[in-house]
């Protein structure tokens, strides 16, 4: 079954799922909407990106929620005593707040990255959210550009490598060292891709044609509204 | 609109800066979560939270123009969520309301200033909704004491970053 | 066209004006500096549109003038960018061709059965959807092709197309710039290897600083004086074979063996190597020419020699107390960190204990440019700074990785001239090119890449291979 669907809905989707972390405050709330999308997430985003980083995230995320949890919010009935550290309920409760967080936000942006590619994506926040035209060509450009600098990066750090510098940032001056090369490489592509741009008429640019609202778009955005309703009656 | 007044060459170099942020906040999420265990929360804000904030200061010292810093920060925070979607869309979110204070920043100085000390405060004030937007988001409520440990660390943070990169954009001799 | 400048006041372009007709090749030559890009991007209104500059005069094109008229130039006028890394624009070869199409307002289906035709003809059908950068560097050639003319422009510019191309590459604008001429179009060239387009010229237009010197028509370049004169004012006007003062392969006194590779596999990806049982010898003071189209893997086996790429298996055996084999890119700019030269001579000076005085003493252009920041210098500048830089550094070896892309033939020169007098110090070099000058200037052996195996050939024979595949031998 093929229902159609505009790729910026499921934009739409991730941004008002996380919206929903942002405002649903307990347990309960979040439980549903948090495993409906993590599951759907990261099985359809570990399709396109690669497990191990999905698992570091998980990992990062689990750390960070705990380690939060023990600093802030460790107050309550006492769970469990390791050597020191004292475990109590506030700690687990917000752990498992933050973790169901992590879930819905993360898995709800997966499920998106998972559907679409960037390139659709773009087209479609251009042509149907109308998103202005030069800044569609500036997220369009800063996609195209992403792999060409991350080449640079790695060149400017043989670079540095052979002149005697540590190829790891440890301080902003560092920071600043790596910058410059990179800035003015860019610089000089960014002008001449300017030039490029402007002889091909992007002035003139004007995008028409708006993709028709399908079947898709409805199940997506009432399943969107549906945990809503779903969270905030919990 | 305002866009319209941005050259085609602008747009390359907002694109530019949208990745070279981007890539950084993208590497930022490591450096606070390593810094918060060795130097707690507020340390951890200092070393790493001007990192995020680095788009518009970055977008602005080099286009110079009105909007600039709030879209360099967008399409930033945009850029960060494609490539590694540690927080998620929520990331757009933050860039959102961080470049929009940003850009308050080069407002106040009525969009005259293009300098290390606009970038610095266009820095610092990112840190305001970005400590607001985490009380909201991961329950990081404190003490009135401790909240505002955390915005100072936090613009701090900005205001030092901010200045840097303005420095190096600026130093770009064309 | 009478004047044209970037500054009010202050012109860099003079009293330079032209005709070109349909199916007219226009080359327009001189040295680096003279004008050349300045001229394009005049004529395209770009100078005044978006540039900030001014222009003094007219530039009609089938009767638009089109400095007045309202809409840019964009509907007449496609323009092919000296490096497809800066002309791409957008994610996706098909996104890329259909960019000017959609900015000028071609109806979405109309758009969409021109741009795949365009992709068909140029072989990128199959990777449309692909990310540009999974492009090998001749397909991203293709594709800036391609891109300039989907809108099926009147007049179609090329700058300095063959600065960094290789003879593969060569032969395939020749072709382009056939088809073009044979459907009517006017097309114009700036170069200053011009040899590769003599041939197909219906005029030459000489520029030098700024003003237009001299244009000749068709049967005036047949004359082999006028071609001598032309080389005098630094133009690449005759293929390596023709050029009188060929050095010659010559024999040379080097040392004793430095560097053995034994059975060198390197790779990107395990199963795939880009280049199989690689064997050669290097001998102190030498310089070794490596060969091939690019993409063929001469970066990756200079960047493994090096030590900085590890995806290999095999022997790379450092004899006689050598130690350091430095890496020069391609691209000078990434080996920059300051902001001043004098900053990066300072920088270089410290890290490896020179005197400043003697590193400085290197650099003939450092008393008028010390303030500069390196990426203000010209490009044949540029180069000899990371040479210096990576003289440095004391090495034993040097790796350059394609040097001489987009040199003119006195900055060649003076390249080489820095390269022997090192070679001749016991520094021995290893460069990657495929550059017919080089092999015939300065290498003392070759290897040439072909099918991921390793060939040597003398130097000589290699050039007239180069050539020969550029279709002008």
């Amino acid at each position: 079954m093929r229902a159609r669907y505009r790729e910026s809905t499921l934009f739409l989707y991730a941004l008002g799922a996380s919206l929903l972390a942002f405002v649903a405050n307990s347990v309960k709330s979040l439980i549903l909407p948090s495993l409906i999308n993590g599951i759907l997430g990261f099985a359809l985003g570990s399709k396109k990106i690669p497990q191990k980083l999905l698992a570091a995230l998980l990992v990062l995320n689990a750390w960070g929620a705990f380690i939060n949890g023990l600093y802030f919010h460790n107050v309550g009935d006492e769970i469990v005593s390791i050597q020191a550290v004292t475990i109590r309920s506030g700690a687990v409760e917000s752990f498992l707040i933050l973790t169901l967080r992590f879930f819905l936000i993360v898995g709800s942006t997966l499920l998106m990255l998972g559907l679409v590619n960037v390139r659709d994506l773009i087209r479609s926040l251009e042509r149907d959210l109308r998103v202005p035209s030069g800044i569609a060509f500036s997220i369009a450009y800063a996609f195209r550009l992403f792999p060409l600098l991350s080449k640079d990066l790695s060149e400017i750090r043989i670079a540095r490598k052979e002149r005697g510098f540590t190829s790891v940032v440890l301080s902003p001056k560092h920071l600043r060292s790596i910058l410059l090369p990179m800035l003015n490489i860019s610089y000089e592509r960014a002008v001449w891709g300017g030039i490029s741009a402007e002889l091909r008429g992007l002035r003139l640019r004007k995008v028409s044609g708006r993709k028709p609202l399908g079947l898709g778009d409805v199940i997506i955005l009432s399943a969107l509204a549906l945990q809503w309703v779903i969270s905030l009656y919990s | 609109m305002r866009a319209s007044r941005f050259t085609s060459i602008d747009l390359a170099l907002l694109a530019v800066a949208g990745v070279i942020s981007g890539v950084i906040f993208t590497a930022a999420w490591t450096i606070y979560n390593v810094s918060e265990v060795l130097a707690g929360p507020v340390g951890a804000r200092i070393i790493s939270y001007g990192l995020w904030f680095m788009g518009a200061p970055l977008a602005a010292s080099l286009l110079k123009k009105p909007l600039s810093a709030f879209l360099g920060e967008f399409l930033g925070a945009l850029v960060e969520t494609l490539i590694a979607p540690a927080g998620g869309i929520t990331n757009v979110i933050y860039g959102f309301a961080q470049g929009l204070a940003s850009e308050l920043g080069y407002l106040t100085f009525r969009y005259r200033r293009w300098d290390i000390i606009s970038g610095a405060l266009a820095g610092a004030l990112a840190g305001l909704p970005a400590v607001g937007l985490d009380a909201q988001l991961f329950g990081v409520v404190g003490t009135p004491l401790e909240m505002s440990l955390w915005v100072i660390a936090a613009c701090v943070s900005g205001a030092i970053y901010g200045a840097v990169v303005s420095a190096a954009a600026l130093s770009l001799r064309k | 066209m009478r004047s044209a400048g970037y500054r009010v006041g202050e012109a860099v372009l003079r009293e330079t004006g032209f005709d070109g007709g349909e199916g007219e090749l226009i080359l327009v030559g001189g040295a680096s500096g003279s004008g050349k890009t300045t001229l394009l991007l005049t004529i395209s209104g770009i100078l005044s549109s978006l540039l900030g500059g001014w222009v003094d005069g007219s530039v009609f094109i089938g009767g638009e003038d089109l400095l007045r008229g309202d809409s840019p130039a964009s509907r007449l006028v496609g323009l092919v960018l000296q490096d497809p890394e800066k002309q791409v624009l957008m994610p996706t070869p098909l996104d890329e061709v259909l960019f000017t199409l959609e900015n000028l307002g071609f109806d979405e289906s109309e758009a969409l059965t021109r741009a795949t035709e365009l992709l068909r003809s140029f072989g990128l059908f199959d990777k449309k959807l692909d990310h540009v950068e999974t492009l090998s560097g001749g397909e991203k050639r293709r594709l800036s092709l391609a891109s300039a003319i989907s809108h099926k422009p009147y007049l179609v510019m090329l700058d300095e197309p063959t600065a960094s191309m290789d003879p593969w590459g060569i032969r395939e604008v020749r072709r382009f710039v056939t088809d073009l001429i044979k459907e009517g179009k006017t097309v114009l060239i700036v170069e200053h290897k011009i040899k590769y387009f003599l041939d197909m010229a219906d005029k030459l237009v000489l520029l030098s600083s700024g003003r237009k010197v001299s244009e000749y028509s068709r049967n005036e370049l047949a004359s082999r004086d006028l071609l001598k004169k032309l080389r005098g004012a630094g133009l690449d006007v005759e293929p390596v074979h023709e050029m009188p003062e060929s050095p010659g392969c010559k024999e040379r006194r080097i040392g004793e063996v430095i560097l053995t590779v034994e059975g060198l596999e390197c790779w990107h990806e395990r199963k795939k190597p880009l280049l199989k049982d690689v064997s050669f010898e290097l001998r102190r003071g030498e310089v070794l020419a490596l060969v091939g189209p690019n993409g063929s893997g001469k970066t990756t086996l200079l960047k493994t020699i090096a030590g900085f790429h590890k995806g290999y298996s095999g022997e790379i055996v450092f004899r006689g107390g050598v130690r350091k084999a430095f890496y020069v890119s391609q691209t000078p700019d990434y080996m920059f960190l300051e902001n001043s030269v004098e900053g990066e001579l300072r920088l270089a000076a410290s890290k490896t204990g020179r005197s400043f005085e003697v590193v400085t003493g290197k650099v003939p252009f450092y008393e008028e440019r010390k303030h500069y920041p390196p990426y203000r210098l010209s490009l044949g500048q540029r180069r000899w700074l990371t040479l210096v830089i990576a003289w440095a550094h004391k090495p034993d070896i040097i790796l350059m990785d394609e040097p001489t892309a987009g040199l003119d033939l006195s900055l060649l020169n003076s390249l080489f001239e820095h390269v022997r007098g090192l070679s001749e110090g016991g520094v021995s070099f290893i460069i990657s090119t495929h550059d017919p000058r080089v092999l015939l200037g300065l290498a003392d052996r070759s290897l040439v890449i072909e099918g991921g195996r390793v060939k040597e050939l003398e130097p000589c024979k290699a050039a007239l291979m180069l050539e020969s595949i550029a279709g002008v031998y």
